[in-house]
């Protein structure tokens, strides 16, 4: 049986019959009535580069004919498909191809392969076949040609063909089918940008053409449109920053002590003022302090510390002490100031009335300190407590303090001095605008247009001399003697700790439009299409 | 090894044939004239022969083969596609041999596929056979020879079997191949030999972005020798 089966030539498999790999397929054919020129496309499986073993034939009138893809009007020959699968051939020739008697005009002829005829052609008509868009560059520097192009490109067939352009000045459409006498047309290459001609016209449009350049030099159609200049644009970014104000350090030290012991008098008195200078004075601003005020002088103290002594009727100068420190702030120029006063005392016992009257008469007259400054009284008691329940309003008494070797007394003073010192102010009058040029770029761009194009925080474009708000319109005339600028209202921050202040800015970009600012498309910054730049709130992009 | 020979006559056509396994054994001819007698006398005395003892016509074992051949693989695929073999065999035994082969296949569509091809361009998805490399295993099932009157001497042949395994490559479509089937050798002279093979191929092949099985047929006349 097998003797039998083998000599009776058996075999099976699954086949099927499919294209051979050089076997023209969807195969079709474009007339453009636009161009007159006929396309025919199709493509085959293989990749294999086109060869002296596989050649094509096209139909005509006296039967088939071998294609010569150099005779082709426009680019033809063989490709990779940009789908990736196969290659893919044009072929273009002048006037319509008569499809209706030809249904199979191209086969293909391979070396192996034999004679293989391609598919049945799906033909189709189409009016144009190239048209174009064409823009300005940013600042009318370039003129750019978008050529749609069917024949040059129709996925998956890509065979580029060169183009001539030209561009002319009008008022009206663009719809001749030539351009105007004199106007002659340039190789435009692969950027598809070239220079507008210069001076631009007033008008700032023009008809832009392009067309294909044919193999056989024989004519061509062109494709045009009318283009406008894009307003001429000069963006800016301004960052404002109201002026910071760090406050001067002011103080003094007030010493009550009761200490019988002379020696450990005079050391803490020592201690005391050393540690308070040391850290007072490490703020990097100008720092005064006002002279050490004793109240614990007692000559007749028993133990021999007559600077450790308390009497019951001490009191301080408070008019003299007053009027000292405000002598002081009014040699600052910073208008937001404070007065530190440090007042010690070792003995935990309510402070008596005389004291306490006078400590009151010194904060009230601190309350008004003289024009323009005002004045923060920051009053620290250091005590081991009961002090606190009498007299004046302490800004701070804690912590607890029982003498100068306190551990906790320098720990304080550093923290207080690294944390708080200086107070900084920062604060701007929001009915005071903003200048955005200077009164010289404010002359030299006289007649210019501007707006506000993005302002955080939000902001009223004003003139500025003087102060007027601007509502009528997103853009506004640049006045030579009233520069333009903004009105905007940030927040005010006054006598803030160093590490809790947080500056405040006002962050803007601006346009100017110095020329085509009316009816002159363009492109906004956020890719929108925008007709014209006077009237529109979005500003031009910077391509 | 040793086979008994049986001979006889028919009408003037003398032919011989002994057959015996590949480990074939002597066996005793029973004798004439001990054959018992009856009743009835016989016409005429039987013949006499002789038994004889004949060394192999041809040794295999140890040696080389080496062979060339013309062949057809068949399978369906809408080509022709003859070919021919070079191959080569060790016997590791008398009855078995180690066989490498390498075929080659000037394949082109046959009418059927030529008359598709010229009117829709469509080709096959079977790819044409190219190159085929097989090594494997033949064993000599017998051995046997024949004498036909007229031909002057006596046919010595054997009948096989072999199994190949190996790779294709049809038109760049490469993938396992095997065959098995029965050959028929006859030996022209003690070291020259000419054999018929007839094999069940299968293969592995691409077809359409698919992997198929394929059976097909592989008849084949080789011509070879011993080393």
């Amino acid at each position: 049986m097998l003797l039998a089966a083998s000599w009776a030539c058996l075999g099976c498999g699954e086949v099927h019959f499919v294209p051979s790999p050089f076997t023209p397929q969807n195969v079709e054919l474009i007339y453009s009535t636009q161009e007159d020129i006929s396309i025919v496309r199709w493509r085959i499986s293989s990749t294999a580069p086109l060869g002296s073993d596989l050649g094509f034939q096209i139909l005509d009138d006296t039967g088939y004919q071998p294609v010569d893809f150099s005779r082709s009007v426009f680019p033809g020959g063989g490709s990779m498909c940009s789908d990736g699968l196969g290659s893919c051939f044009q072929y273009v020739l002048r006037g319509r191809y008569p499809v209706a008697n030809r249904p199979n005009p191209v086969r293909a002829v391979h070396s192996v392969y034999g004679t293989l005829p391609g598919g049945r052609v799906a033909a189709q008509t189409v009016p144009q076949t190239i048209s174009l868009a064409s823009f300005f560059h940013t600042n009318n520097d370039l003129v750019y040609a978008n050529i749609k192009d069917a024949v040059a490109s129709a996925d998956p067939y890509v065979f580029p063909r060169p183009y001539e352009r030209t561009m002319w000045p009008t008022n009206g459409l663009c719809v001749s089918d030539a351009p105007p006498d004199g106007v002659s047309f340039s190789p435009l290459d692969a950027t598809g940008g070239f220079p507008p001609e210069a001076p631009l016209s007033d008008s700032g449009i023009y008809c832009v053409a392009v067309r294909p350049i044919p193999s056989d030099a024989g004519a061509s159609a062109i494709a045009q449109t009318r283009v406008e200049t894009v307003p001429e644009v000069t963006t800016f970014d301004q960052t404002y920053v109201p002026p910071i104000e760090q406050s001067p350090v002011i103080y003094q030290i007030v010493l009550d002590l009761e200490i019988p012991l002379a020696d450990r008098c005079a050391t803490a008195l020592q201690t005391i003022e050393s540690l308070v200078d040391k850290y007072m004075g490490s703020v990097q601003v100008p720092v005064r302090k006002l002279p050490t005020m004793n109240l614990a002088t007692n000559p007749n103290a028993t133990g021999g510390a007559t600077n450790c002594a308390q009497t019951s009727g001490r009191t301080l100068p408070a008019s003299d002490m007053a009027e000292a420190v405000k002598q002081v702030i009014a040699t600052f120029p910073e208008t937001h100031q404070q007065f530190h006063f440090f007042y010690f005392n070792n003995l935990n016992s309510p402070l008596p009335s005389t004291l306490t009257d006078s400590l009151t008469a010194l904060f009230n007259a601190l309350a008004s300190p003289p024009a323009p400054y005002d004045l923060a009284t920051l009053s620290w008691l250091f005590n081991p407590g009961l002090a606190a329940a009498t007299g004046p309003t302490w800004w701070m008494s804690q912590p607890p303090w029982q003498e100068a070797d306190d551990p906790n007394f320098e720990p304080t003073l550093a923290a207080y001095v690294q944390q708080t010192l200086p107070y900084e102010s920062q604060s701007h009058d929001p009915n005071s605008p903003v200048p955005l040029l200077s009164p010289a770029d404010s002359a030299q761009d006289d007649g210019d247009l501007f707006k506000i194009c993005y302002s955080s925080p939000g902001s009223q474009a004003a003139y500025t001399s003087p102060p007027q708000p601007l509502f009528s319109g997103p853009s506004w005339p640049i006045v030579g003697t009233d520069p333009p600028g903004y009105l905007v209202t940030l927040p005010t921050q006054i006598s803030v700790p160093v590490t809790s202040f947080v500056e405040a800015i006002a962050d803007i970009d601006f346009q100017i439009c110095s020329r085509f600012c009316v009816d002159h498309p363009y492109l906004s910054t956020s890719g929108t299409g925008v007709s014209s730049w006077a009237s529109s709130p979005l500003c031009a992009g910077a391509d | 090894m040793r086979c008994r020979d049986a001979v006889a006559l028919c009408g003037g056509a003398v032919f011989a044939l002994s057959v015996c396994g590949a480990a074939g054994h002597a066996a005793d001819a029973p004798d004439p004239a001990a054959a018992p007698r009856g009743l009835i006398a016989e016409p005429a005395p039987r013949p006499q022969t002789a038994i004889r003892v004949q060394p192999r016509f041809a040794v295999k074992a140890h040696l080389f083969q080496v062979f060339a051949g013309a062949e057809y693989l068949s399978r369906g695929d809408f080509y022709n596609s003859p070919g021919a073999r070079i191959g080569a065999a060790y016997y590791v035994l008398e009855p078995l041999a180690l066989e490498a082969q390498l075929s080659h296949y000037w394949s082109s569509l046959d009418a059927e596929a030529e008359r598709v091809k010229e009117t829709l361009g469509a080709i096959p998805d079977s790819h044409p056979p190219g190159w085929l490399a097989l090594v494997g295993a033949r064993y000599s099932i017998g051995y046997g020879k024949l004498m036909v009157g007229g031909l002057g001497g006596v046919i010595h042949f054997e009948p096989q079997t072999f199994v190949h395994a190996g790779v294709h490559d049809h038109g760049g479509d490469v993938g396992p191949s095997a065959d098995a089937g029965l050959g028929f050798l006859v030996f022209l002279t003690p070291r020259l030999f000419t054999r018929i093979d007839a094999a069940l191929v299968f293969e592995r092949e691409s077809r359409s972005g698919q992997t198929v099985s394929v059976w097909g047929t592989l008849p084949s006349l080789s011509l070879g020798g011993m080393l």
